[in-house]
């Protein structure tokens, strides 16, 4: 028989261990909460623009003999960081077949988007055209909603594919929408519509 | 039963095993504290980096906080927070272990996340999981494993952009990112294992040096224990030592006070014999001197020898006594080595010339004749000695012969130069009955004769040799016998000595060198000796054995200036053999000298006495045969000796002094005032010491004898009381009387201011010269008597 004191010794010890072990288990869903909630906003796209099926009516010049990929950026969007990353891989994937308009929301004067790291980071690819939109008409134009929302048109102004060209918000590597862009680009002219994908950034209005 | 072996080597398995465990919890808990910072700064680092890549969110014109900013603060502090808690809380703890190990690959997971997925961010998984090593825990590894595992299996099934970078991967790729984790695993976990062994080889080597140490320590317990143990055995050993010492040192005192009763016996005893003894003896001389008849002289005779005998018997006892317990004391005085040993002959030349027993002496050349010692010890061995050789001998000689060697100092006597020491050696040669080489261990032992025969045949206590031995041995030396049964025998006994600072001369005898001298006697051990001295007074000796030898020799014509002739020889006797010699043609001037023995009585009226120009005693004494031969050969001798003092009558007329006797014992009154009457004095009696005292206040005494031990005041208290209450001019010579022979008696007598000593028994001789000394300190002079 155990004496008292022993038999609350090891009734200390084992709701010690038992709220020990409930305590890290606690911990651990919370933990793997916390991840799953973590990747459920990063696997939250931004809101769509519906863009006419051409061209739209913009000084903004359409290409010819090649496709022409217009990408809306908000200027602070850390998402799309991601973006350009893959559109620089595009870009140099596809070489001369394709050049880019990129359309920066510069709606702030004292914060003009020129100065921003995204402008910089843009600045630097090929075959671009950087554009900052003080009036958000050209953004208008092509219905962008979200930074890092992506159109891609052929050289007779034929879109061919829209949305998101990153798989979550910020992660850059493989992705459908990157390669649904380069699948569309390769698609049949007789293709009707277009392909579209999520696009993960900052909302632009 | 386990062997103190198998017990020891369960010992160290056991200690071994707590070393071990202290040193994982100590690496568990240094890694817990490390984790706790490293935790804390890949929170605060994770924030930095929201903050940095992904500050804000931005819906138009307006921004909010990033997600991830939040996610770095919230999750990032719920992922780290709790670990850090337990790695503080309950460092080294299996739980805190793994929940570390989870939280840290969680951590890593975030800030991949957190840094938009970047494939460097990857190697962080690496690199913690190299960390978590540090646990040297393998468990903890597979734990850690296990959450990057189940978190590519989710995300690759859910998310796969987020951690393969690709939204079109193979479902099953996650098992190939977590064969990368195991393959760093594999390598990890065996460096665990590895490092494991290695710490437990240390805590091995750790418990087997303390359990060596614990087997060392109690060794040294034993041991200690052993030691106290023999500690306490010596002590009880030591207790029983000394209780034995003080058993040994009681008995001691008892056996020396015992022994301090014998002597105190003794000495009483001695006293005790000797005063009726002074009695008996006393009363001997004065019948001696009485009108006897034959008879009556032949029985005072031998009641004089048995006195002699009894005296003889007492104070060896008595010397035994001093000798055996250690007060026999040796006087330190100079002395005349030749003449000691012509006295202890002289006693015996009677006996020698009864028993026709040729007795001399032959001193070496070198031996060195004025030396410092006890004369009258050395005498008294020689005459034991020579005594003994004596008794034993019915013909032939008796040889006393003294040779020396300068030894180095005797360790007692360091005070005296080492040159001025000699070992003498002196041999008693006898041609006696000899002792047979059984007996001879018997010689020197107590009571102890060669045989009981030789008491009833010869007499004797047989303490004479044990006396002779032991004074020899505190003289420095020692003594031993050679003989032959049928032949003789000879002792030799051996003593050290101080040669005196008297310079030692020689003689210078011109008138006796080179002459021819002519040595006529029968016996060889004489003409020896008459020989070996006159060869070192440089003359030539020429001995013959027989008066026809003799004179055939002086009638061959051959030189000769002095012939010594033997009285006693066989078929001639020396007077008849002087007569022939003078009656040869050409020696009636030959001067002749004759050697006699002490018992002849001779007719002097013999006109043949007229022949002899000097004669002598044997044994033959130096100085006697010198002055005879100077006399012969034309030279006067020295002055002549002063004929003996003889105990008369005269004395008082002489020397007339007032005497006071103080005695007790009623003989011993007798005997003294009849001695005093025949020296001519009347004496007043005391018969204590009080009335001594009495008599000397109430008339003037010139002389008192005193007796020592006496009722009322003894002697000693008497010679105080005269000495405090007499005035100097009043103060009479005090002769002590007493029973105690002893130097030391002599020494007490005269250091309580007693002038002079007589022992008992007393003689009429010794009384006589001790009145004439007190006389002489008197300043009396001798009164000439009347024609």
């Amino acid at each position: 028989m155990l004496q008292a004191p022993e038999a609350c010794v090891l009734m200390s010890s084992f709701l010690k261990k038992f709220f020990l072990a409930v305590g890290i288990g606690l911990w651990l869903v919370g933990a793997a909460w916390g991840m799953k909630w973590m990747a459920d906003y990063s696997f939250t796209p931004g809101m769509a623009g519906k863009p006419a099926r051409d061209w739209p009516a913009t000084d903004l010049p359409l290409e010819a003999g090649r496709f022409t990929v217009v990408v809306a950026l908000h200027p602070e969007c850390p998402c799309s960081r991601a973006t350009l990353a893959e559109l620089d891989s595009i870009l140099l994937q596809e070489g001369d077949a394709i050049k880019a308009i990129l359309i920066f929301a510069d709606t702030v004067p004292e914060e003009p988007a020129k100065n921003s790291a995204l402008y910089r980071q843009a600045a630097a690819l090929p075959r671009t055209r950087l554009v900052c939109d003080a009036t958000s008409a050209e953004l208008r134009r092509f219905a962008f909603r979200t930074s890092g929302e992506t159109r891609l048109y052929r050289s007779d102004g034929r879109l061919v594919f829209r949305g998101g060209i990153t798989g979550s918000r910020g992660h850059v590597g493989d992705n459908p929408g990157r390669d649904a862009l380069l699948a569309a680009m390769r698609a049949d002219a007789s293709k009707r519509s277009p392909t579209v994908t999520p696009a993960f950034g900052c909302g632009l209005d | 039963m386990s062997s103190p072996d198998a017990l020891f080597a369960a010992r160290i398995q056991a200690r071994t095993k707590v070393l071990n465990e202290e040193l994982l919890k100590k690496f568990w808990s240094q890694t817990d504290r490390a984790f706790a910072v490293l935790l804390t700064v890949q929170w605060l680092a994770g924030i930095g980096i929201a903050l940095w890549l992904t500050p804000l969110t931005w819906v138009g014109r307006t921004s909010e906080t990033h997600v991830h900013v939040w996610a770095a603060i919230v999750l990032g502090g719920f992922i780290a927070l709790p670990a850090v808690f337990l790695a503080i809380a309950r460092p080294g703890r299996t739980s805190t272990r793994h929940v570390v190990a989870v939280a840290q690959m969680l951590a890593s997971a975030l800030l991949i996340h957190l840094t938009g997925g970047r494939i460097e961010t990857h190697f962080h998984i690496f690199g913690s999981l190299a960390f978590i090593a540090f646990y040297r825990d393998w468990r903890v590894l597979l734990s850690s494993s296990a959450v990057v595992a189940l978190d590519h299996f989710l995300r690759g099934v859910y998310w796969p952009q987020s951690v393969f970078g690709s939204e079109v991967v193979s479902h099953w790729r996650w098992i190939e990112h977590t064969g990368w984790v195991v393959f760093e695993d594999i390598f990890l976990i065996y460096t665990c294992l590895r490092s494991r062994a290695l710490i437990w080889e240390g805590s091995l080597g750790r418990a087997e040096v303390e359990v060596a140490a614990d087997r060392i320590e109690l060794a040294v317990v034993e041991r200690t224990r052993e030691l106290a143990e023999a500690n306490a055995r010596l002590e009880a050993n030591i207790e029983v030592r000394r209780r034995t010492e003080e058993e040994l040192k009681a008995a001691k005192e008892a056996a020396d006070a015992a022994s301090q009763a014998k002597s105190e016996f003794l000495a009483n005893m001695s006293h005790e014999i000797r005063t009726p003894m002074n009695g008996v003896m006393g009363m001997t001389s004065l019948l001696l001197d009485s009108a006897q008849t034959e008879q009556q002289r032949g029985f005072t005779d031998t009641i004089r020898q048995s006195c002699d005998a009894l005296m003889v018997v007492i104070n060896d006892i008595l010397d035994l006594s001093k000798i055996e317990s250690g007060k026999m004391e040796l006087e330190e005085q100079p002395f005349d080595l030749r003449g000691c040993v012509e006295d202890a002959l002289d006693l015996f030349s009677q006996k020698a010339a009864e028993k026709k027993i040729d007795l001399g002496y032959l001193l070496a050349e070198s031996l060195p004749l004025h030396v410092v010692g006890d004369a009258s010890r050395l005498r008294q061995v020689l005459v034991n000695l020579v005594g003994n050789a004596l008794k034993f001998t019915e013909q032939g000689s008796v040889l006393v012969e003294v040779s020396s060697r300068a030894i180095g100092g005797a360790d007692q006597r360091t005070s005296a130069p080492i040159e001025s020491w000699h070992e003498l050696t002196i041999d008693v040669r006898d041609t006696g009955i000899g002792i047979p080489a059984d007996r001879l261990d018997r010689l020197f032992k107590h009571f102890s004769q060669v045989d009981s025969s030789m008491t009833r045949r010869y007499g004797g206590t047989g303490l004479g040799l044990v006396i002779s031995k032991r004074i020899a041995e505190i003289m420095g030396g020692g003594i031993r016998v050679e003989s032959t049964p049928g032949q003789g025998s000879t002792f030799s006994f051996s003593i050290r000595v101080r040669v005196a600072d008297r310079p030692q001369v020689q003689p210078d005898l011109p008138l006796l060198r080179g002459r021819h001298l002519l040595i006529v006697d029968d016996g060889e051990v004489n003409r020896r000796i008459l020989r070996v001295q006159a060869e070192r007074w440089g003359m030539q000796p020429h001995e013959v054995v027989s008066g026809a030898e003799a004179l055939a020799y002086l009638e061959s014509g051959a030189s000769a200036d002095v012939a010594i002739l033997d009285m006693q020889m066989p078929e001639m006797d020396g007077l008849d053999l002087g007569a022939r010699i003078h009656a040869l043609s050409g020696r009636r001037e030959l001067p002749l000298i004759l050697l006699s023995s002490a018992t002849g009585h001779h007719d002097r009226a013999d006109p043949r006495w007229l022949n002899f120009v000097a004669r002598f005693n044997k044994p033959a004494k130096f100085v006697s045969l010198r002055d005879a031969l100077l006399t012969a050969l034309g030279q006067q001798a020295a002055t002549p000796k002063a004929p003996p003092q003889a105990v008369t009558t005269k004395l008082a007329v002489e020397f007339p002094l007032r005497v006071l006797l103080a005695e007790d014992n009623m003989v011993n009154q007798k005997v003294a005032v009849r001695f005093l009457e025949l020296l001519g004095y009347r004496c007043d009696v005391a018969s204590d010491g009080r009335e001594a005292l009495d008599s000397l206040l109430r008339q003037p005494y010139d002389v008192v004898l005193m007796d020592v031990q006496m009722p009322e005041m003894n002697g000693y208290e008497v010679t105080a009381e005269i000495r405090r209450q007499f005035s100097p001019d009043r103060q009479p010579q005090i002769i002590a009387l007493t029973a105690h022979a002893s130097a030391q008696d002599r020494e007490d007598c005269l250091q309580r201011g007693m002038d002079d000593y007589l022992t008992k028994p007393v003689s009429a001789s010794l009384l006589a010269q001790k009145l004439r000394d007190a006389a002489a300190r008197l300043g009396r002079t001798a009164v000439k008597p009347a024609a």
